[in-house]
């Protein structure tokens, strides 16, 4: 299972997660986010994000 | 398998004009991801009227929507009102974007549609181009992929942004009776966006784009909640039209080249460091791009040192400006509440009901020198969105003399 959780219907496909994601797993796609392999855990991505649509997979 | 000299990625302002750069007669692609060039907007479209001025030649531009003569800085229960005569306008991002392009079309360059690129990898003698539908090669690439600057990454270039380097914003395009058409807003309270502002650009027609920016370090709450108390408090009848989230990352990346490969725009990171603007230097970064680009081609010299060409055009341009709005960002994120309220107290009681240009207000801040380095920062500021280097050279002199 992912780390990452995307609600689809938050988020709004801005970037901002994409841009600060260190290890660049993050990749946008025309209308959803897809998460690769290599995430490290940081929560950038949650902290970053204007709408809140990132959370922990828990 | 499709062979290019150019391929441009992003159909954004910085991607569209930089391939527009390139001199005629070589193969050009730029690849866009969504459907439509200009869509959908993410963006509070504020642009000056140097940026006009020095990209646009041509009379009866169909981007522009609305222009303004007033620009109000509110800080807590303060405000001052500056006029600021035939400076700053809005565009329709949308036809803005679309403008660009048709002028590409124009020289014969192919704009792909609808088409992610989601790797890019340096062989031999070109750059392999994947995406979702097929496969491409160019001698070189013009990564112009906006703020995600994913693909610059895949080629070797250090493209992560510091949560401290980001603004984490909202926007809403919002109607309401209580607009004035002619007069921009901007607000500094760090109770709502801390390390950033909220900004009320009319459209016209009693329309605004309304939204705000944080520091996404300092965000303690998220914009879209902030955004919707802040119009509960000032734009309680607003009726929102749409509404957006968006992302500005600035602090330049420190190397905008590799092999075969330049970087322009957002992507590099070039949007203004206080202001958020980031039009101007996607136009500006772009343009170097195609120039550079097309001094490569006709040489036929792909060497890492012709591409680092760019890098020395957009520093000297450019990097100077950038660094001090670094500086004072920075400055600015260091300072305590206090601290910004007399800073924001002594500049706006100073500001307010001047025209800001005329030589009279010149001697205004020179009579003032006691408290010039507090105006000088606003000025600084309000220069920097003009984009007048005379200005700021004024401002220089005064502030270090
Ligand atoms: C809320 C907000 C308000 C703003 N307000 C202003 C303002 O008032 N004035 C101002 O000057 N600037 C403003 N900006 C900044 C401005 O929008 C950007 O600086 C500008 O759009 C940068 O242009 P660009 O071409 O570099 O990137 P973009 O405009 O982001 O273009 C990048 C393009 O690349 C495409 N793309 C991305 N990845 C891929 C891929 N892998 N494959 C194919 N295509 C891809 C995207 O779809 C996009 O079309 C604002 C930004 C935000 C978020
Ligand atoms: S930052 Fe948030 S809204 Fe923006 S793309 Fe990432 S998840 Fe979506
Ligand atoms: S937690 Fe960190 S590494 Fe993982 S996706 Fe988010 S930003 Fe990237």
């Amino acid at each position: 299972m992912d780390y990452i959780k995307v609600d689809k219907e938050k988020c709004g496909l801005c970037g901002g997660c994409v841009a600060v994601c260190p290890k660049k797993v993050i990749l946008m796609h025309k209308e959803h986010l897809e998460f690769t392999d290599g995430c490290i855990k940081c929560d950038r991505c949650i902290k970053v994000c204007p709408v809140g649509a990132l959370n922990k997979n828990e | 398998m499709n062979k290019y000299d150019v391929i441009v990625i992003g159909g954004g302002p910085a991607g569209l004009y930089a391939a527009g750069a390139i001199t005629e007669g070589y193969k050009i692609l730029v690849i866009e991801k969504d459907e439509k060039i200009g869509e959908p907007v993410l963006c509070a479209e504020g642009i000056s009227n140097n940026t006009l001025k020095n990209f646009f030649k041509e009379d009866n531009l169909p981007f522009i929507r609305n222009r303004f003569s007033r620009m109000t800085v509110k800080y807590k229960d303060k405000k001052a009102t500056i006029e600021i005569p035939d400076m700053e306008l809005l565009v329709d991002r949308s036809l803005f974007d679309k403008y660009l392009a048709d002028a590409a079309k124009k020289k014969n360059i192919e704009i792909l549609l609808n088409t992610l690129v989601y790797d890019a990898e340096l062989k031999d003698n070109c750059v392999l181009v994947k995406t979702d539908k097929q496969d491409y090669e160019a001698k070189m690439v013009i990564v112009a992929d906006g703020v995600e600057s994913y693909i610059g990454h895949k080629l070797g270039l250090e493209t992560t942004c510091q949560l401290n380097d980001m603004y984490s914003c909202y926007q809403y395009h919002i109607q309401d009776d209580s607009i004035n058409d002619d007069e921009i807003v901007f607000d500094f309270s760090p109770e709502f966006a801390p390390g950033g502002y909220v900004w009320a650009f009319p459209r016209g027609d009693k329309q605004a784009n309304f939204g705000m920016g944080i520091n996404a370090e300092m965000m303690k709450n998220r914009p879209v909640e902030i955004l919707k108390s802040y119009k509960e408090k000032y734009y309680p009848n607003a009726k929102i039209l749409r509404e957006m989230s968006g992302c500005v990352s600035v602090n330049p990346i420190s190397r905008i080249y590799g092999e075969r490969t330049l970087i322009v725009g957002d992507a590099a990171r070039y949007a203004d460091p206080i202001t958020g603007g980031g039009i101007d230097n996607a136009l500006r970064t772009g343009g170097f791009a195609g120039q550079v680009a097309s001094i490569i081609l006709q040489e036929d010299n792909f060497s890492l040192k012709k591409m680092s060409m760019y890098h020395e055009l957009v520093e000297k341009d450019n990097w100077y400006s950038i660094k001090r709005q670094l500086q004072l960002k920075k400055m600015m994120s260091e300072m305590s509440e206090e601290e910004l309220d007399k800073f924001f107290a002594s500049s706006l009681g100073l500001f307010d009901g001047k025209k800001v240009f005329s030589s009279d207000f010149y001697s205004t801040i020179y009579s003032l020198k006691s408290t010039i380095k507090t105006t000088g920062l606003l000025y600084n500021f309000l220069g920097s969105l003009m984009k007048d280097k005379y200005l700021l050279k004024i401002i220089m002199r005064l502030l270090w003399q």
